[in-house]
């Protein structure tokens, strides 16, 4: 039962990312991003990830994209024009190069034995604590760091997109 | 276990707190004291010598918060070249934004953000701080390509950059996500650890390690990943591509020699020697030959920018305490000179929408002999040809390979070296022995960047004469490199 849930909201998410980078459209692609973030959260939590599950759809799909939609609308994108159309070669080239990459993900995981990689478990496998342990504990460098990030790249956009005088 | 970052923890990352509040500050600096908007270069400068004497005067204390963080004598020589270049990239953007008319702080701002990120990155002895250096440096470095924005070519060498650039940090966020599934750790010792105790790459280690090792790939510039680099080195603001050519590459490359010597990849994995040296080999063959047929010598600079990655990949494969020496040396005297050739190139330029043609510093040598004769330092230090700088580097790279039972990387290296040498001298060749064209009277003489040129060819000229204490630094940092 749980490998046909997985299996399904493997295949969801798949689907809905083909569709988020072919589609024409901004809007659906954004909306096929949503999509393919709740299968995600359906992964986390059939492995027992309860709390990143309830993230997942709370600021991925909740915040984020809805964030992004609004932005779409506002610039009123109807359609991406001008990409993709690069030519035969290169849609072939892309087609080999995903076919191969996409080739090897398969070939690794398929050679795979449940005992290859390290398994975290634990009494409060799953829930906020552990998270927060790590996040305020031995990596509160990243943590804090990412705020430097954050605001580099606010900087960064900030100069390309003002209009100077 | 509760982690409580101590004073010495703080101590330890001084130089990075400080360019990171200076990056804050000097925005909101320019705002509020529009009448010292102008010394903000000046400022920068100062901020730069500040930042460097804390890392020199502050106790270096090994891994601080939570062992994510080594703090030793690596991060002492890697943050003191990684500043030097800086120091030089603002000391020569000051005149060049003045006549681009292109005076905005975000630069310096930027500029110093990016170098946060690199001497994380450099330091970094787990994936998560590793990774976040990686996006710190490579964030501002997008902008600051696309930093003349009524430029079309600087717009399309920035658009071009963050596309490749967001595809290479996937890769590398991918990879480094596989080996914590594979190890169940991100701490890049215990990483290294737990895949020596394996026999042999499972599948997954395998997939991730090719994620990473493709994705540093990139932001090297190394042959097969390399076909971004000569636009976008052309395209970007000169004393941009000046930083761009050094820094990035010198916090990559510390990080991708402690992935590979942590494992021991030579050992664990003989794929790993055929997927190394392709890099190597590939690189130094396609950067010297197409360097050879360019006409504009930023594009020049680029494919020899990649030919010596492929060089500085050869001490990645030898590993070991050799390895880490010839690296540390090698990224150093690459800094100093390629610096100082870009120093000489935001020189001789009139409009950045134009290509920086080699014909048209035909006779320079005799009209504007210091910087001319910096930038045949420069190149000749780059060329390998004794007693510059980077002689002594490729000496010291090649010596490793030889040492570590790899004449043949050593052999094809030296080989290199030769055709690479004739690219360079052609410039000098047309800055001394051509008759002087129409264009080189239009080049506006600076004292600053003639400066900045002289003093980065007489670094090269002089640790190439007396490299000992550049060689026992690096030696003693190459003792906490390695594992």
């Amino acid at each position: 039962m749980t490998a046909l849930i997985f299996l399904t909201a493997a295949a969801i998410a798949i689907i809905f990312a083909v569709v988020a980078v072919v589609h024409r459209s901004p809007i659906m692609n954004v909306l096929a991003l949503v999509g393919m973030f709740l299968a995600i959260a359906m992964v986390f939590a059939i492995i027992g990830m309860d709390f990143l599950a309830a993230i997942q759809v709370i600021v991925y799909s909740g915040a984020i994209l809805v964030l992004f939609l609004f932005a779409i609308m506002l610039l009123d994108l109807r359609r991406v024009e001008g990409i993709g159309e690069g030519g035969v070669f290169q849609l072939l080239l892309g087609c080999i190069a995903v076919i191969g990459l996409g080739g090897a993900v398969v070939f690794a995981a398929a050679r795979l034995s449940p005992e290859t990689g390290a398994w975290v478990t634990g009494a409060e496998y799953g829930t906020a604590y552990p998270i927060g342990r790590a996040l305020t504990g031995s990596h509160l460098f990243a943590f804090e760091f990412v705020s430097v990030v954050l605001a580099a790249a606010i900087i960064a956009a900030v100069y390309l997109a003002r209009r100077d005088r | 276990m509760l982690f409580v970052p101590s004073s010495s923890d703080f101590l330890a990352i001084l130089p990075e707190i400080i360019l990171t509040v200076s990056a804050a500050a000097l925005l909101l600096f320019s705002i509020s004291a529009r009448p010292f908007k102008r010394y903000v270069g000046e400022i920068t400068l100062f901020i730069i010598v500040v930042a460097g004497w804390a890392r020199l005067t502050f106790p270096l204390p090994g891994k601080v918060w939570g062992g994510t963080i080594q703090i030793d004598a690596v991060s002492s020589f890697v943050d003191l070249y990684i500043l030097a270049a800086v120091f030089v990239c603002v000391w020569s953007a000051g005149p060049f934004l003045r006549r681009a008319e292109y005076e905005h702080t975000e630069f310096y701002s930027l500029l110093l953000l990016a170098t946060v990120g690199a001497m994380v990155m450099a330091s970094a002895v787990d994936a998560l701080p590793l990774f976040l250096g990686l996006e710190l440096l490579s964030l501002p470095l997008y902008a600051l390509t696309a930093f003349l924005k009524r430029t079309s070519i600087s717009l399309e060498a920035g658009l071009k950059y963050f596309v490749v650039g967001a595809f290479a940090s996937a890769f590398v966020v991918y990879g480094l996500a596989l080996l914590y599934g594979a190890t169940g750790t991100t701490n890049l010792v215990a990483m290294g650890h737990a895949v020596r105790a394996m026999d042999g790459l499972n599948p997954l280690l395998a997939l991730g390690l090719a994620g990473v090792v493709g994705g540093f790939a990139f932001k090297l510039a190394l042959f097969p990943f390399h076909s971004w680099a000569p636009d976008v080195w052309q395209g970007s603001p000169t004393p941009v591509t000046a930083f761009l050519s050094v820094v990035p590459k010198g916090a990559v490359l510390i990080a991708l020699f402690r992935l590979v010597d942590g494992m021991d990849l030579l050992i664990l994995s003989s794929r790993w020697l055929i997927v190394g040296s392709i890099l190597a080999i590939g690189s130094q063959f396609l950067g010297n030959f197409a360097a050879i047929v360019q006409r504009d010598i930023k594009r020049m600079l680029a494919y020899s920018g990649i030919a010596h990655m492929g060089y500085a990949m050869v001490a990645v494969i030898v590993a070991g305490l050799d390895g880490g020496t010839g690296v540390l040396v090698y990224m150093s005297a690459y800094t100093l000179m390629n610096i100082g050739a870009f120093a000489v190139v935001a020189f001789f330029s009139i409009d950045e929408g134009e290509a920086h043609l080699i014909s048209d510093l035909q006779a320079q040598g005799w009209h504007r002999p210091i910087p001319a004769l910096a930038l045949t330092i420069c190149l000749f230090s780059l060329a390998g040809i004794p007693p510059l700088f980077g002689f002594t580097a490729k000496f010291m790279v090649f010596g490793a390979a030889v040492n570590g039972g790899f004449v043949w990387l050593a052999v094809i290296g030296v080989v290199n070296s030769l055709v690479s040498a004739f690219c360079y001298l052609r410039v000098v060749y047309v800055m001394y022995m051509k008759p002087e064209s129409s264009i080189a009277t239009e080049f506006s003489p600076s004292f600053t960047l003639t400066a900045a040129a002289a003093l980065t060819a007489v670094g090269v000229f002089v640790i190439g004469l007396y490299p000992t204490p550049i060689l026992t630094a690096a030696r003693v940092a190459a003792l906490n490199l390695v594992r």
